[in-house]
């Protein structure tokens, strides 16, 4: 059986899903302040990474990456309250891009799975 | 294991390793942000060896042509032979020839290139001085120009700017590298709108593609904006006037932040006025030029506004640190 990431289309579904998805981070006010970058070249490719991440590409991150990744941002107040309105997004552009509801569903635990990392617990 | 090269140095790296790897390694110093194709900081030039396509994705024909490829999407293969990338050739000399200066801190230079120099309007060239200083400036004329058209702003106690808006005689040479950039109008979008946004001495590469689009003979509505500080910062170059006269069709606005300003300019800032633009045309191809900070905010507001970043074009105008 493929993968999530092929089944949910490989790094092309990631291409489409990437803007939609930086589309709906900048327009947040709740999470928008922390992509506050004016290089969006660079904030883009990072969204990159995230995508392929949660699809299960193929990237190598470790906890540590993702805390490190993270770290300077759980000292500006990140908490679980952003960690929730990311998953709500990529379940926003999953859906309008047709992916099933349980592949959706693999996505979130899978950014579900790094949340303390993320959030330096 | 494999072997590959960075100039002169071999390096030997386990199969499966990404060539930005092992050249860190290696202790080469090479940028990187992404390591996953997307920001091309890590662009390094191949001599030879075996490049598949992911590693050249998102890159312009000419630089796929160069050998130009993304380290971090690059596994080692033996036979890769790295370097820098980027404009190591010179392409000849540019002679000054006349320098109209239509404010006091704004000079529209023409200058004569070597031949075989035929830059695109839109395109960056880097001029070179006598000691090697380098800098990019955009070109405002078409290939077909016998001179080359670019606008130079005087930034104080800059030292290229200086030389060129003031201090070089008529009859100096540049040296001269390039053409670089993608700021050009794409072939075969007739009816695609455009909006073309220049801030500053911005409007150069603008007016280049504003004049492209009329000579193209364009269908769908192009909009020009020139943005500047005041009523006083917006010049007026001879080919804009030329430009407008003939083209009656074109949507020119001028937009200054602060007022005064006589019937037809408006007051008020570029990015509201290029947003009520993109509304009209939602399906424009975008380009944005001028000073970086103004770039970068109107590259986020019509991103927001729904503009594919594949369909919005900025050249902002770094800074020198
Ligand atoms: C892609 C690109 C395209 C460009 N196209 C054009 C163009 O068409 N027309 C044009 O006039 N310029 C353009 N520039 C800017 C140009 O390349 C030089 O940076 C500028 O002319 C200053 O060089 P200088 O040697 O005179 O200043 P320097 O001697 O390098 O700098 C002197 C001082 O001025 C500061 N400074 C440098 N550049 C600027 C700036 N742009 N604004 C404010 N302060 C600055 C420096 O930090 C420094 O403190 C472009 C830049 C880029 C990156
Ligand atoms: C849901 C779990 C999350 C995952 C799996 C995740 C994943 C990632 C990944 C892979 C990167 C790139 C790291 C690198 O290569 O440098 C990254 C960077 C980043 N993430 Fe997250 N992230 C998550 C949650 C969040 C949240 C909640 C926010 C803020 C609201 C956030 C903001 C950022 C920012 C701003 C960067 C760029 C950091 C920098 O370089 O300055 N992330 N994330
Ligand atoms: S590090 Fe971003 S493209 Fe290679």
């Amino acid at each position: 059986m493929a993968s999530l990431y092929e089944r949910l289309g490989g790094e092309a579904a990631v291409n489409v899903a990437v803007e939609r998805f930086y589309r709906r981070m900048l327009g947040d006010e709740r999470v928008a302040d922390y992509f506050d970058g004016v290089d969006m070249d660079r904030q883009m490719a990072k969204q990159k990474a995230f995508l392929t991440m949660v699809f299960g590409g193929p990237a190598n991150y470790s906890g540590k990456d993702m805390r490190a990744a993270h770290a300077h941002l759980v000292t500006r107040g990140l908490n679980d309250g952003h960690v929730d309105a990311v998953i709500e997004h990529l379940g926003g552009v999953l859906k309008e891009l047709g992916a099933a509801d349980a592949d959706i569903a693999e996505v979130a635990a899978i950014a579900n799975s790094v949340r303390d990392h993320v959030l330096s617990r | 294991m494999p072997t590959i090269h960075w100039r002169e140095q071999a390096i030997e790296a386990p199969t499966g390793q990404s060539a930005l790897d092992a050249l860190l390694n290696a202790g080469v110093v090479i940028p990187n942000a992404c390591r996953a194709g997307a920001c091309q900081s890590c662009l390094v030039r191949a001599s030879a060896g075996e490049l598949p396509p992911q590693a050249q994705a998102g890159l312009r024909d000419d630089q796929r042509a160069r050998g130009e490829v993304l380290a971090c999407r690059l596994p080692v293969n033996d036979g890769l032979h790295l370097e820098p990338a980027g404009p190591l050739s010179i392409a000849g000399e540019l002679i000054l020839t006349r320098r109209v200066l239509p404010t006091d801190s704004v000079a529209v230079l023409h200058l004569l290139p070597p031949p075989g120099l035929r830059p695109l309007a839109g395109q960056l060239l880097h001029l070179i001085r006598e000691d090697g200083l380098s800098r990019p400036y955009s070109v405002a004329s078409l290939p077909d120009d016998t001179l080359i058209e670019l606008h130079v702003r005087q930034v104080p106690g800059g030292r290229m700017s200086t030389t060129l808006c003031d201090t070089a005689p008529i009859g100096a040479r540049f040296g001269v590298r390039g053409p670089f950039g993608d700021c050009t109008l794409r072939d075969g979008e007739q009816d695609r709108p455009l909006l073309l946004v220049g801030v500053g001495t911005g409007l150069a590469p603008m007016l280049g593609l504003a004049r492209d689009a009329y000579a193209r003979g364009w269908r769908a509505p192009v909009t020009l904006i020139q943005a500047g500080l005041n009523e006083a910062a917006l010049y007026q170059p001879e080919a804009l006037t030329a430009l407008t006269a003939a083209w009656p069709g074109l949507d020119w606005r001028r937009v200054v932040l602060q007022a005064p300003a006589s019937d037809g300019v408006e007051v008020g800032d570029v990015v509201e006025a290029a947003k009520t633009s993109y509304a009209a045309a939602p399906s424009a191809r975008v380009y944005l030029c001028g000073d970086a900070a103004v770039v970068n905010r109107l590259r986020r507001a019509l991103f927001l506004a729904g503009a594919s970043l594949a369909a919005l074009h900025a050249d902002p105008f770094t800074p020198t640190a």
